[in-house]
């Protein structure tokens, strides 16, 4: 089991200020600064798009297995850890009970689109 | 055709899209086309006869869409996987071709390696989406969930009679009918109107209607069109 299984009922939120820059099948992830990068394959470039503080843990795993022929338990596997890897960067942090209307929606230089 | 060979049927509105893509995939090792219609019809048809290990369908057709031709072909055809071809810039063309089964997705702006590589993925059993897309269609799946989940709890707060109002209102009843059919007066089945669109939180009949053929409502409380009968008999 790993740190974030204890974070399911928490919403990923991105923080504000990060940017994406998407490439053919990679995505980089950086703060203003680019003191920080990371490297995200497409399905973990996926993953940091659903992270808008409104969408829970169980929601990603059972959209990702609507759509690929994975397992829940290796997609929640994979989703923890893509996660954790994004917390551990300080791009990415878990709000509680932010409720679906009000939810903090990403900003605009995080939203997923591209620079 | 070679035995290894993954076999296709393509089905496209425009001949010149049918004719491009025969003459694209026809001259890659790998792949055989078995043959190409091009009405959703047809295309279904085709699948059903010839039997081919991938469908490959444009979203656009004449008569219907391309979406329509890949329910049915999941439909009726089963082991036969199916992959939708559209625009690269609109989401919901993905999301509906995911939700009626679709095993993969090129877009109309993808290269034909990327076409093939598609066909040769999706064969062996596992799904292809463009990976620029896929942050969107999981947002669209998402999104679809939730609406579900609220279509079916509004749903559940409908009374026994409530819902029989509605599957009048959905078979395209007026109220006069309704009330002849339910026995009931033309007024009471207004009122019942009026109360099923505020509790399924809708602004009218119509997308009333709407909510319960996108979300499968009936079916999910086992109710039948058909003379206005509910099997569990449901409701309060």
């Amino acid at each position: 089991m790993s740190d974030q299984s204890v974070k399911r009922g928490l919403f990923p939120c991105q923080r504000p200020g990060i940017r994406i820059e998407r490439r053919r099948e990679r995505a980089l992830i950086s703060d203003a600064e680019r003191t920080n990068v990371l490297s995200l394959n497409e399905s973990a470039a996926a993953v940091w798009e659903l992270c808008d503080g409104r969408t829970t843990i169980d929601e990603m795993v059972m959209a990702i297995c609507q759509v690929a022929s994975v397992r829940p338990d290796q997609a929640r596997e994979d989703v923890e850890m893509t996660l954790a890897k994004l917390e551990g960067a300080g791009f990415l942090a878990f709000n509680s009970g932010v409720s679906r209307e009000a939810g903090p929606r990403p900003s605009a230089s995080s939203a997923g689109g591209g620079l | 055709v070679e035995t290894d060979d993954v076999t296709l049927v393509l089905g496209a509105g425009m001949p010149t899209e049918l004719e491009a893509l025969e003459y694209a995939l026809g001259r890659r090792q790998g792949v055989s086309v078995l043959g190409w219609n091009s009405t959703v019809g047809g295309t279904v048809e085709k699948v059903a006869a010839l039997k081919p290990d991938v469908a490959l369908v444009c979203a656009d057709f004449p008569d219907q869409d391309g979406i329509t031709a890949c329910t049915e072909i999941k439909r009726h055809c089963a082991p036969t996987r199916v992959i939708v071809i559209g625009p690269s810039r609109d989401d919901s063309v993905l999301i509906s071709a995911v939700k009626a089964g679709a095993d993969g997705f090129v877009t109309v702006n993808d290269s034909v390696e990327d076409l093939v590589d598609a066909v040769h993925e999706v064969s062996r059993g596992a799904s292809h989406i463009p990976p620029m897309m896929l942050g969107g269609l999981l947002r669209g799946l998402i999104e679809f969930r939730r609406e579900d989940d609220a279509a079916f709890e509004r749903f559940a707060s409908l009374r026994k009679r409530e819902r029989e109002v509605l599957v009048g209102i959905c078979a395209g009843l007026g109220d006069q009918a309704i009330a002849a059919r339910l026995h009931l007066s033309p007024h009471t089945t207004r009122t019942h109107a009026q109360n099923i669109l505020g509790k399924l939180g809708v602004h009218s009949r119509l997308e009333a209607t709407r909510m319960v053929f996108e979300h499968d409502l009936f079916a999910r409380f086992g109710i039948e069109m058909d003379g206005l009968v509910d099997k569990r008999g449901g409701g309060t």
